[in-house]
């Protein structure tokens, strides 16, 4: 959905209702992150440095964004029973973005549609890496990480918003993704 | 850790380069990480094989500036083949010459001779190329099968990156890490021509911080039998022990140390003619890696020793020494750019069993550059440039010849560019483009510096004088994803020109006359190519996959005269490369059950055949090879399989050598 589109969901006060119809509309509408994208953000992980032992990924949402909490929820499930990464195994956990506290007890920040109305890298100030399905946040700073399986699989990593947050990544990982 | 520690630095001078990445250093080497190339996980992360062995950066093979074809396990395992030339054989533009049983000369995209200097191979990076004669004893490569992740395949010069010798193209065999891999697998077969081998492979692991792979493998069998129709009197035989270590000794810190000993016999070493050619081959290895805040820094150090018998009476018996010292380091100063740079140190020495009182030998000091810039999403500009300078040395006698005086040698140096440049245009998700030209360099083996022999009236001699040939190569390709189909299109179009063709004594190459006749090295001309190759390949959900693929090449030299005179000189180029190939492939999976058929058709050329008369040509007509295999998964540990060679024809001529028979190979192998 387009940012104007949400902005004029936001305004008209159908937020609410869009957010209560999706939460009771049976299957969990599709995640802005497929199955085979985690698969590839699981294994990311344990290119970082350094590498988290496994953990818990946090997948935020904005609960005042209609769809948010769906898509956040939606893309928690797809991690399962915990997907391969590095030397351990990573869950996802759907949370409110206002209820990250410091982000203690997550090893990365995937951020749902809808999650990214801050306006700066929710990640940043926890020094985590954060993760998402839109190009335009990372390339406006506010994640560090794209990731698209399809048609392609593609990376994209900014690398001051890196920096900000204080992420690495291995040497031959880095030449592996595109920075800009 | 490249990582993104380091401000964008394209304007910067190289001194502020410098002090900034100190300042790099001291800020982040405390928390890099220093990884080997995990090329497994990386696969499984971007879908595709990764590769660094087109710039010496890791690389998708999607995304790299030049031609690759990359062998899986998978494929390898399928082929069913007992040899890697035997896998090569259905890699479009690869010239396959099968001499003997488990021997082979291979060449890539045309110029395959016996022996084939222009092929580098390496295993791991390590160069298993020998340079004594000039060529690849594709009998001995210390690897067995089921070790190896992939191979890979670099068509056209890469001496930028490798240095000398990476002419027609390089091979690089990928072993499976031992520190991120756990391969452990024992297999035995046996087959018609008296075939058994067998081999095991296993893996230790200490926590997650060292790992120590060994294998050891080795078969014999009774041989092919020879032009004359009669069995060979010399059975060939392989056996290869090695050994590689990593240790992870700190986060940004890993260590690698590797050692190998291989014996083998060919039943046939064609150009002496000889009833055999029996390699000793030991090497060992030491290297380091660190992720630092100065970029991925790369220590490598090997020896490799080869001891061989060539047959001819003993008189070119020789043993071999190979020293070689490289740094390299790979930068990223911008988010669109990687930089690499290395120097290396390499003494090669040969004793010859003639030269008891002497040897040959050459100091090599090289420094190198690669700039890979991504000018756009969808645009990426790769530069490479090397620079190998030469001493040469010799000690000992010297047969009496102008132009051939200690002194000679010892002045003699020589100083040598090369360039590898590759544009890549990604026209599409689904659209790649190529531009390539390249500079590439074939040094004169250490025989052609410095070969003596007295042969009645004869002598054999290298020269002092002789420099290396120049390839000049230039590429367009195009690959294209067609989704309907799940496969791939591979276009290339290519042209070659060799100057300074080097002639090497045993073929034959300028006759002196001075008192005796001296058969001499010499540089003996030019010769260009030009070339196109078409391949498709593609599977399906349902099991099925396919390739088909079709290479022209026609070349055309310019040789002087005094050479062309002799009847096996270098002129035969043009006609001792085939013109047309053609590669069928099919195969299918159902459940545990394997089927794979790959064929192959080339068209006539010109070969040689060594003879009481001397080398004299002779023509291979066109022919047809096809190998199939079935395996069968009887349980998570234990795969049979059954392969036949050569389905189509009980024996043919391949080769100016030996007859290559039909093969029934039976196969079990246990994983565990």
């Amino acid at each position: 959905m387009s940012r104007f589109a949400w902005a004029f969901v936001r305004r008209t006060g159908l937020a609410t209702l869009l957010g209560v119809w999706l939460a009771g509309a049976g299957p969990a509408a599709a995640a802005s992150l497929s199955g085979r994208d985690l698969q590839i953000i699981a294994k990311a992980l344990g290119f970082l440095d350094p590498a988290p032992p496994g953990g818990t990924v946090a997948v935020i949402y904005e609960h005042t964004v209609a769809g948010s909490k769906q898509d956040a929820e939606a893309i928690a499930l797809l991690f399962g029973n915990g997907l391969a990464s590095g030397s351990g195994t990573v869950n996802g956990r759907a949370i409110d973005a206002g209820a990250l506290g410091d982000g203690t007890g997550y090893i990365a920040i995937i951020v749902a549609e809808g999650a990214d109305n801050t306006g700066a890298n929710p990640a940043a100030p926890r020094r985590l890496l954060s993760i998402t399905a839109a190009d335009a946040l990372v390339r406006s700073g506010r994640c560090v990480m794209a990731v698209h399986s399809e048609p392609r699989v593609e990376i994209i990593v900014n690398r001051a918003a890196a920096q900000a947050a204080g992420i690495g990544f291995t040497a031959a990982f880095g030449m592996l993704v595109h920075q800009i | 850790m490249i990582g993104f520690a380091i401000r964008p630095m394209r304007a910067l001078s190289r001194f502020r380069l410098l002090l900034l990445c100190a300042a790099a250093v001291s800020s982040h080497s405390g928390k890099a990480r220093a990884q080997a190339v995990d090329y497994g996980t990386l696969e499984q992360i971007f879908g595709e094989p990764i590769t660094t062995s087109v710039t010496g950066k890791p690389q998708r093979a999607s995304d790299v500036p030049g031609d690759l074809v990359i062998i899986t396990q998978d494929e390898i395992r399928r082929s069913g083949a007992t040899d890697i030339p035997g896998i090569l054989q259905f890699v479009t533009g690869i010239d396959v010459r099968q001499y003997s049983f488990g021997d082979a000369e291979v060449g890539i995209r045309g110029y395959n001779s016996v022996p084939n200097p222009r092929l580098l191979v390496l295993v791991d990076g390590r160069q298993v190329y020998l340079d004594d004669y000039g060529y690849v004893a594709w009998n001995t490569i210390p690897v067995q099968l089921n070790e190896i992740r992939q191979i890979e395949v670099v068509k056209g010069p890469a001496s930028a990156l490798f240095g000398f010798n990476a002419t027609s193209g390089v091979i690089n065999i990928v072993t499976y890490d031992p520190l991120l891999d756990n391969i452990n697998s024992a297999d035995v077969s046996g087959g018609t021509q008296g075939y058994g081998g067998g081999d095991a492979v296993g893996t230790l692991h200490w926590g997650r911080t060292a790992g120590v792979r060994v294998s050891l493998g080795g078969w014999t069998a009774n041989g092919f039998d020879s032009r004359a129709g009669t069995e060979d009197a010399v059975a060939p035989r392989y056996g290869s022990f090695n050994i590689d270590a990593r240790w992870q000794v700190a986060p940004n810190i890993l260590l690698r140390a590797s050692a190998g000993v291989t014996d083998a016999r060919a039943e046939r070493f064609i150009d002496t003619n000889d009833d055999e050619r029996q390699n000793r081959l030991n090497f060992w290895r030491v290297g380091a890696a660190a992720d630092t805040g100065l970029g991925a820094l790369d220590l490598d150090i090997y020896r490799n020793q080869a001891v061989t018998n060539y047959g001819f009476g003993g008189l070119v018996n020789d043993t071999d020494d190979v020293f070689v010292a490289k740094l390299s380091d790979i930068l990223k100063p911008g988010a669109d750019s990687t930089v690499r740079l290395g120097v290396e140190y390499r003494n090669n020495g040969i004793a010859f069993q003639i030269k008891s009182s002497g040897a040959a030998s050459y100091d090599t000091y090289s420094a190198d550059a690669m700039w890979d810039w991504q000018i756009a999403p969808y645009l990426d500009l790769t530069n490479a440039v090397r620079l190998d300078h030469l001493v040469l040395h010799d000690t000992g006698a010297l047969i009496p010849s102008p132009g051939r005086s200690r002194a000679i040698y010892n002045a003699t140096t020589l100083t040598e560019p090369s360039f590898n440049s590759g544009l890549v245009i990604q026209l599409s998700d689904d659209d790649t483009a190529r531009i390539t030209a390249a500079r590439g360099l074939q040094l004169p083996s250490l025989f052609d510096f410095a070969l003596q022999i007295p042969f009645g009236s004869l002598n054999y001699l290298g020269s002092p004088s002789v420099v290396p040939t120049s390839i000049w190569d230039a590429e367009l390709a195009y690959d294209r994803r067609i989704g309907a189909l799940d496969s791939v299109l591979t276009t290339a179009l290519f042209w070659q020109l060799n100057t300074d063709l080097i002639a090497n004594p045993s073929t034959g190459s300028v006759i002196e006359v001075n008192g005796e006749t001296d058969l001499e090295t010499a540089n003996v001309g030019s010769s260009y190519e030009v070339g196109v190759e078409l391949g498709l390949r593609g599977k399906s959900n349902g099991g099925f996959r396919w390739n088909v693929s079709y290479s022209y090449s026609t070349i055309h030299d310019d040789i002087t005269a005094s050479v062309a005179s002799l009847p096996l000189a270098l002129g035969n180029y043009d006609s001792g490369t085939p013109l047309n190939k053609v590669i069928l492939g099919a195969g299918y999976s159902h459940g545990r059950w394997e089927f794979d058929v790959q064929s192959r058709y080339q068209s006539r050329y010109l070969d040689s055949i060594t003879g009481p008369r001397g080398a004299q040509p002779i023509t291979i007509n066109n022919y047809v090879t096809v190998n199939a295999r079935i395996g069968c998964r009887l349980s998570a540990h234990l795969t049979i399989a059954g392969s036949v060679q050569q389905l189509n024809a009980p024996r043919q001529f391949e080769t100016g050598g030996d007859y290559i028979e039909r093969r029934f190979i039976a196969k079990a192998t246990w994983v565990y």
